[in-house]
């Protein structure tokens, strides 16, 4: 109990400082009136492919937060060689390679930052990843894809 | 002739003999003369002729029979000489109109007196006739001296109680006939009752507390002085009485006291309701339940005592203790209804009133009085002191009197709590009660400043909630004292109970002192000692030398009321002043040392972690000044390394010394209008324009604010749109002749000294109101923050959003919430759509 009271009050202080100094195109906030499950959003980079389109993510805290990572899906479709067609997203820091210094936004940051540089060593969709190369033809499928998944068109 | 014939013959014959033996005289007054005469007690009538009436059911027809003469008798003469005796008195008299006129009570008075008379003497003729028969049949050995012997006949009594019901129905044939009777037997034992209490009264208190209708009157009878009056009034008293009771030992015989019970009850209830509110209303400040016990207890029961216990009959000496008891109860009902209907005036004379209201304590003790008198004061402090209009501390003021008064009267708290909860819930509403405790607290002149000061009086509340846990201290015996908790009680209330032990703590330090009672007004201590920050930081910051001793001792017995770490940054602050003192000193003369310097300039060096947060104003300096300020600087970053100072530039205030027209003025003005003034000395005329990137303030309308105090003070004067120059010429005529400008007084050229403190509107934006703006800045990214990530939410899923994830800060109401809406969507931020907020693309 106290354990979870502890948790929650270090997701409150980074919900906090994610506020008061938020970092351009992500943002994050607990969902409904539990603390543990947050929604996100991240916007793609400037002069990247992902530029201009938003996704919405889920963010769900352990009660052992922060030595065990969040498990983080895309909830809106998102074509990209890392992510598979539910939501999932093969990052190292959200698997082995986490540590208690990360926080939401640093989360976020490495999953914006992802989109626009895929590891496509471990790709969990191929097809983006055999098209990442030629990027003019990625974009068009990714617009595509994401006019599909959303219904907006960018 | 059989031997019937001769019974009927002897039948009647006796019954001619009975009827004449037994006529009933035709008048009223016949009878009252029989009876007035000497011998009517020795005198028999001639009834031998009973005695040979042997059988029982001849006997009763013969008692029957007399009985139906009576009655008519009754009815037919009189009831019409006693109604004629009223004919026309009361008719307009109703005993609720308060007043009955003097003449016609004093009237009835008297023609109730004559018709009891011979009534009474009426009732003792046909008493004594029926006891006469009555021996007669019953009695046949008896002789005259028995005759008395018969009243412990339970046959006998029953005749008597018919023959009393017999009078009293045929003088109240018809209702009206009762209502009336009623009505003169009210008017009559009213009047008695005046006249009986009115000396005594007058002994008591050396006034009337009747109308001195009947004093008047009184004096038009005996045509007597006043004071003469007052010397006979013993025997007066004593010849009223004995016909009082004279009278009332009458009615006792014709039993009518009792059918006047209801007539008593409204009577005395109504005197007793009178002589209270005569007594007490407006007067509190000395003990008078006592008294008026006292007196009700040689008037009232006296009183009561003269009309029931005519002898030692054991009944009526029952009824007058029962009569006693209520009457007891009724004085304390209506005083303490009397002492209610002032409680709110007890309260604002407090400690005045502390008599009255030890009164209503004993009141409270002995009748249940709580729910009237907390519905009551509740509803009276609705009324007259939780409105707008009301004085912030005035409330206040009232509320730790509230508090004292009820502390007095109900020592459980109960009261209090229920009372003192509206009160407090109005002034945590009020913005300025924070201010308002904290200055009174700090104000040498205050009474709470005195108890603040009493380290005596001092409890640990203050402590024990900064913990913030519940870590019992060993030195807080008498609240954990085990004898303590055996001897607590529930309290009787209505109220509910806080089953929370924290809060019955409170309740307890309630009563502790009154400090902590205004503290808890407040669920925490915490925004009492934010606001003697932002208050001292004002004080500190308006400081002209460095004494700081008051707030040095402020800050100690604060301290030892909320802890020693809350107070903290108060402690810093105060220090910030002391050190920057010394650096001055220090850092003054290295740089006189290297420099002549025209200019005395003094440096507060603020930590600027430990200060409420302070308004940002930037413009430049005149180069002059930020020359030597950078003087300053460097030597500061040299002695204090590797910290640096960072200058708050519009915070402070300037001494100016003004030589215009050859006169000398003396200002005390803030930095940006001395810095203005320095580029017209350097300038001469400057457009506002060139003053804005002088002074490197964008908004013109600031800077000609500033001016505005220069053109007030006739400074400067406007030559042009926008252009300024320095006034040469001699202040205005109009102003000279006008003698109210000070300026103006003597014209010898003398050096006049006028020091002036410009007031800065911006500056009435108190630190707390800075506070909550930034609060609400931080709220407005939660807002953006929310709706980056939902798209679009309703206000009051927002409102509970906020509520849950920023409680810190997050103190708005959910219509507050919406007006901060309402002021994002005007600079364009969100818009609504629907009932749905979202950011405006």
């Amino acid at each position: 109990m106290s354990q979870e009271h502890a948790v929650a009050k270090r997701l409150q202080s980074e919900l906090m400082n994610l506020m008061v100094g938020p970092s351009p195109g992500v943002s994050a906030f607990p969902e409904g009136d539990n603390i543990f499950n947050w929604v996100g959003t991240i916007q793609g980079a400037p002069s990247t492919v992902y530029d201009n389109l938003e996704f919405k993510l889920s963010l769900k805290f352990p009660t052992d937060y922060p030595f065990k990572p969040p498990v983080v899906k895309f909830e809106t479709s998102c074509f990209h060689p890392n992510v598979d067609l539910h939501g999932n997203i093969c990052l190292d820091i959200l698997k082995d390679k986490w540590s208690p210094i990360y926080n939401v936004r640093t989360l976020l940051l490495s999953i914006q930052s992802l989109l626009a540089e895929p590891n496509n060593e471990s790709p969990l969709n191929s097809y983006a990843a055999s098209i990442w190369s030629n990027q003019e033809e990625y974009k068009k499928v990714l617009l595509k894809k994401y006019q599909e998944a959303t219904g907006i068109t960018v | 002739m059989t031997s019937d014939d001769q019974y009927i013959n002897n039948i009647i014959g006796w019954w001619n003999d009975i009827t004449a033996q037994f006529s009933i005289p035709s008048t009223t007054q016949e009878i009252v003369a029989l009876v007035d005469q000497s011998s009517f007690q020795s005198q028999q009538l001639k009834i031998d002729i009973l005695k040979r009436i042997g059988c029982d059911q001849d006997k009763q027809i013969i008692l029957e029979w007399y009985f139906e003469l009576i009655t008519c008798f009754y009815k037919n003469t009189l009831a019409n000489d006693f109604w004629n005796l009223f004919k026309g008195v009361l008719d307009s008299i109703t005993i609720d109109n308060e007043k009955v006129n003097k003449k016609q009570s004093k009237l009835i008075n008297q023609q109730f007196t004559l018709s009891i008379n011979f009534i009474y003497k009426v009732f003792i003729y046909f008493e004594n006739n029926i006891n006469l028969i009555y021996n007669q049949f019953y009695n046949n050995n008896n002789n005259d001296n028995d005759n008395n012997d018969n009243s412990n006949n339970v046959e006998y009594k029953q005749l008597i109680k018919k023959l009393q019901d017999i009078l009293l129905a045929s003088l109240t044939l018809s209702s009206k006939q009762t209502n009336d009777f009623n009505k003169i037997l009210y008017i009559f034992f009213e009047r008695d009752f005046i006249s009986f209490s009115k000396p005594i009264y007058f002994k008591l208190f050396g006034e009337s507390l009747e109308d001195d209708e009947i004093d008047q009157e009184e004096n038009e009878d005996n045509d007597e002085q006043v004071d003469s009056r007052l010397d006979d009034s013993i025997n007066e008293i004593k010849y009223k009485e004995n016909s009082f009771m004279d009278l009332c030992q009458k009615l006792h015989t014709l039993n009518f006291i009792i059918i006047s019970e209801d007539i008593f009850t409204q009577i005395l209830f109504k005197k007793i309701y009178q002589h209270i509110e005569k007594i007490c209303r407006d007067i509190f400040d000395k003990r008078l339940l006592a008294f008026i016990l006292d007196c009700q207890d040689q008037v009232m029961f006296k009183w009561l005592g003269m009309i029931l216990c005519h002898d030692d009959n054991e009944f009526y000496a029952n009824i007058f203790q029962h009569w006693k008891t209520r009457l007891e109860f009724s004085i304390y009902e209506h005083f303490s209804e009397q002492r209610i209907s002032q409680l709110f005036d007890m309260i604002v004379q407090y400690p005045d009133s502390i008599p009255a209201l030890e009164d209503l304590s004993v009141c409270y003790n002995k009748i249940s009085i709580q729910k009237t008198l907390i519905s009551s004061l509740i509803k009276v402090v609705y009324q007259r002191l939780l409105h707008p209009g009301a004085n912030t501390n005035d409330i206040i003021t009232q509320y730790i009197s509230t508090i004292a008064s009820m502390k007095i009267i109900d020592s459980t708290g109960v009261v209090l709590e229920a009372v003192g909860r509206p009160i407090r819930t109005y002034l945590a509403q009020r913005e300025d009660t924070i201010r308002c405790i904290v200055t009174s607290f700090t104000d040498e002149e205050s009474e709470i400043y005195q108890e603040f000061s009493n380290i005596d009086s001092l409890d640990i509340i203050g402590k024990q909630e900064i913990k913030d846990d519940h870590f019992i201290d060993d030195n807080n015996d008498d609240f954990f004292d085990e004898k303590q908790i055996y001897l607590w009680k529930p309290s009787q209330s209505i109220i509910e109970n806080n089953n929370n032990n924290e809060k019955n703590n409170n309740n307890n330090n309630l009563f502790k002192d009154t400090i902590s009672s205004l503290v808890n007004i407040y669920d925490s201590p915490e925004l009492f000692v934010n606001e003697y920050r932002n208050m001292l930081s004002d004080r500190l910051l308006s400081l002209r030398d460095y004494n700081l001793d008051k707030e040095i001792k402020n800050v100690e017995l604060l301290k030892l009321r909320f802890g020693e770490n809350s107070m903290h940054n108060c402690e810093v602050m105060i220090k910030d002043i002391s050190d920057s003192k010394r650096l001055n000193t220090q850092i003054k003369k290295t740089i006189n040392d290297t420099q002549e310097n025209p200019i005395s300039f003094e440096t507060l060096i603020i930590s600027r972690l430990f200060w409420p947060s302070i308004k940002e104003e930037e413009f430049e300096y005149h180069p002059s000044i930020r020359e030597y300020m950078e003087q300053f600087s460097k030597e500061y970053s040299r002695i204090k390394a590797p910290r640096e100072l960072i200058w708050k530039k519009h915070m402070g205030f300037v001494d100016l010394e003004i030589e215009l027209n050859g006169k000398t003025i003396e200002y005390s003005v803030s930095p940006i209008q001395a810095s203005i003034l320095l580029y017209f000395q350097q300038l001469v005329t400057i457009s506002i324009d060139r003053l804005s990137s002088l002074l490197k303030v964008g908004n013109k309308d600031i800077i000609r604010k500033k001016l505005v105090f220069w053109l007030n003070n006739q400074v400067i004067k406007e030559i042009d749109q926008d252009q300024y120059t320095i006034n040469n010429q001699e202040f205005d005529q109009v102003d000279e002749d006008d003698d109210n400008s000070d300026n103006s007084e003597d014209d010898s050229g003398q050096d006049e000294k006028v020091t002036i403190m410009e007031e800065e509107e911006d500056q009435q934006e108190s630190a707390s109101a800075r506070e909550k703006e930034e609060q609400m800045r931080v709220i407005e990214k939660f807002i953006i923050g929310m709706l980056t990530n939902f798209k679009a939410l309703p206000l009051d899923r927002m409102h509970s959003m906020l509520s849950m994830f920023n409680a810190e800060q997050y103190t708005s109401t959910s219509a507050e919430l919406k007006s901060f809406l309402s002021k994002l969507i005007n600079e364009e931020k969100i818009e609504l759509s629907g009932l749905n907020y979202q950011i405006k693309k």
